[in-house]
């Protein structure tokens, strides 16, 4: 499990986190669950861009998608994609401010 | 069935009343409706922002959306943040709201007026096609009598079977398997009748999809507890 996995996993609503490059291998985590969340995380990214360029919004940075009973999120970041799984309960807009927080510590 | 074009007139203006509430929320530079088959319903968006534009953009969230399903239960709303904006999708009873936003919206105000908005587009939606759909719509292909793969799925006499069929196969193959086992459904019509009894013969077909013949084997396993 990366390092990051194991920060983000600390915010009780966090299921699950997955740090992949950008061509959708996952670093440092080979369980299914990392598997499964990074080819939804692919999906996510393939959508959102598509969707992107037909109404100029440019380049994708993150994505929340509430439902009913997972949270998904992902963030961009210069080399590598991350996503994640949340419990369907938690706020999605505070959770996503605590996840940002965390990523921002050192 | 007679339709009054007076009332058409009128839920199209509703529906535009609509999204015009949405669009005097700060940040928000416009906002359409797509129907649940990803047809765009109505909008108010600026000028530069041909139909065909919009048009295709409302069917890449209608193909997509089912996508995300799976691994959240139903969508509730998407937000995706961009380099130059927002796009939030709300899905609702018969379509989608799709809004798109500058970087200086303020969210909570916007997810406030969504929610209101989002319960009248359900309406109208409800209430019949928008006067939008009535002068663009292409024309149809001749109707048949018969159901469509999707509503079979959904509400079909093996309905409870396709879906545990599904859901077992987005087990292998994640966000696309809605769309490749549609696409089965599909070729499986046409030579079988959409009853249990030739279930077993959809199997096949779906099995022969996933490829890997471990996969294969474990999936026919699955989905033969429930069948």
């Amino acid at each position: 499990m990366s390092e990051i996995n194991l920060k983000l996993t600390t915010i009780p609503e966090v299921e699950h986190a997955v740090l992949m490059t950008k061509d959708g291998v996952a670093v440092d985590d080979t369980s299914y669950e990392a598997d499964f969340l990074g080819a939804h995380t692919q999906f996510l990214v393939h959508f959102a861009e598509k969707l992107g360029l037909q109404l100029g919004a440019g380049e994708l940075k993150s994505a929340t998608v509430q439902g009913n009973e997972h949270h998904v999120f992902f963030y961009d970041s210069k080399r590598h994609y991350l996503g994640l799984t949340a419990t369907g309960a938690g706020n999605v807009n505070a959770l996503d401010a605590e996840i940002r927080r965390v990523l921002a510590q050192k | 069935m007679v339709i009054n074009p007076e009332k058409k007139i009128e839920e199209g203006d509703a529906m535009e009343d609509a999204l015009k509430q949405i669009n005097a929320v700060a940040g928000t530079i416009g906002s359409m409706v797509c129907d649940d088959h990803g047809r765009l319903i109505s909008h108010v968006f600026p000028s530069i922002f041909d139909k065909n534009m919009l048009s295709a953009a409302a069917t890449t969230v209608y193909e997509n959306v089912p996508g995300l399903e799976d691994i959240t239960g139903g969508v509730k709303m998407i937000d995706f943040r961009f380099q130059n904006g927002r796009v939030v999708i709300k899905p609702v009873d018969g379509g989608c709201l799709i809004l798109l936003c500058d970087g200086t919206s303020n969210l909570q105000s916007l997810f406030i007026s969504l929610n209101l908005v989002a319960k009248k587009v359900e309406k109208i939606l409800k209430a019949g096609p928008a006067v939008s759909q009535q002068i663009t719509a292409a024309p149809q292909t001749p109707t048949s009598t018969s159901v469509s793969p999707q509503d079979l799925i959904d509400k079909g006499l093996v309905s409870a079977y396709l879906q545990g069929m599904q859901a077992t196969l987005a087990k292998f193959m994640g966000p696309m398997a809605k769309i490749i086992f549609l696409e089965c459904v599909e070729k499986w019509l046409q030579d079988h009748q959409p009853v249990k009894t030739s279930l077993p013969q959809l199997v096949d077909i779906v099995a022969a999809e996933i490829g890997d013949p471990a996969k294969m084997s474990d999936y026919r396993q699955r989905v033969s507890t429930f069948l």
